[in-house]
């Protein structure tokens, strides 16, 4: 079993298998050719895996990839989402964001010497991602305020900051004042606010920004990627 | 009986917001895709109860020339205004979507008449004009 098998499998659209055959070399061969493994998977594949992995069972990669690896796989995240619009309201930002916490947090997380999360701060978009992640999660504005590490919950934007909290107080506090910043208290207090003003507040204009960057970026790693032309369907008469 | 109505309602569903503009149109080609694969499977009485659920597959797969044989055909769907539509050259069908449209003709003439006049009568729509891949017309494939 090589990387070839690895790769068929996720070409065949089966990640699930793919990460099977991870498991048993890691447990045939060890740790070690695993390393080797996966340190030749590209950004694509590397990406497959994470979206494959979830916080109580992060990908067999998790612990093995390189900082260039997973900011490569972020960029490949949001390639299907295309052009967001003015018009896409607040559940859809919230339901795009879910997918990028639930891509990157089991990866950033699990993974002890916190490089990744270092790499996403060094990054301006990875840092934009990390403050997108708390708004408007419910009681994310309380929960920043009395900012308790032992109280965040498993898993979530709450347990990266606790993390962030640790490593650095001072990106820590840097991140919940812009998150402050972006976050609609005053609107969220009114209750008669209009249709039109969830779509206009700084906290869903930032967020639709945020993730529309992710997905142009990965768009265009996706047209750089995609040599093959689509077939031509020729039409003939009935 | 199905109408062009439920055909649209089927279309519409994919677009209700819960997805972004390209998911939305991913998942519906992706649909029109198993429909169009799973057509040649279809027996006779799906095909006339479920016309508009089988009009999904052909939807983007059909080229359609304006004029009053189309009209008379949408009017009235039959095998001998079909007939007038062969003999115009008024519909082409994409080569991927000739087996299911064999298919239809095969099975049941009448319900294949019926889903071909609803694919007609949402040819304009915006969804369905998305979905139609760039075409090489027959000259230019030979």
């Amino acid at each position: 079993m090589n990387i070839l098998t690895v790769r068929e499998a996720l070409k065949a659209g089966s990640p699930q298998s793919a990460e099977r055959q991870l498991a048993k070399i890691a447990n045939d061969h060890g740790d070690d050719t695993l390393a080797l493994l996966v340190a030749d998977l590209t950004p694509g594949e590397v990406a497959s895996f994470l979206e494959e992995g979830d916080y109580s069972k992060p990908s067999e990669v998790t612990q093995f990839l390189t900082t260039e690896q997973f900011m490569e796989a972020l960029t490949r995240f949001g390639a299907k989402w295309g052009k967001i619009n003015k018009n896409d309201g607040r559940e859809l930002l919230l339901r795009l964001k879910e997918d990028v916490a639930t891509f990157i947090l089991p990866t950033l997380l699990h993974r002890e010497d916190h490089l990744f999360i270092k790499a996403m701060l060094d990054n301006t978009l990875g840092e934009d991602i990390i403050v997108a992640l708390p708004l408007y999660e419910t009681g994310y504005l309380d929960f920043l305020r009395e900012f308790d590490s032992g109280m965040a919950q498993k898993g979530t934007w709450q347990e990266l900051y606790a993390v962030i909290q640790e490593m650095d107080p001072k990106i820590f506090k840097s991140l919940r004042k812009h998150v402050y910043e972006l976050s609609d208290h005053q609107a969220d207090e009114d209750e008669e606010q209009d249709e039109d003003a969830d779509r206009k507040t700084e906290g869903v204009k930032f967020l639709r920004r945020t993730l529309q960057r992710l997905s142009d970026q990965a768009s265009k790693h996706a047209e750089a990627s995609s040599g093959v032309e689509e077939t031509e369907d020729v039409f003939r008469g009935i | 009986m199905d109408t062009v109505e439920t055909l649209n309602e089927y279309i519409e569903g994919y677009f209700n917001g819960t997805k972004t503009e390209r998911e939305s149109m991913l998942a519906f080609s992706g649909y029109r895709d198993d429909v169009l694969a799973s057509i040649p499977g279809m027996n006779s009485d799906f095909l006339e109860q479920q016309p508009a659920c089988v009009a999904i597959g052909l939807l983007g797969k059909l080229e359609f020339k304006e004029g009053a044989h189309l009209n008379s055909f949408v009017v009235r769907p039959d095998m001998d205004s079909l007939a007038k539509l062969r003999e115009n050259v008024v519909v082409n069908v994409a080569d991927s979507a000739r087996p299911a449209w064999a298919h239809l003709l095969a099975t049941n003439e009448k319900a294949a008449c019926t889903i071909l006049s609803l694919c007609a009568q949402a040819r304009k729509h915006v969804r369905v004009i998305a979905l139609k891949p760039k075409a090489k017309k027959m000259s230019e494939a030979q």
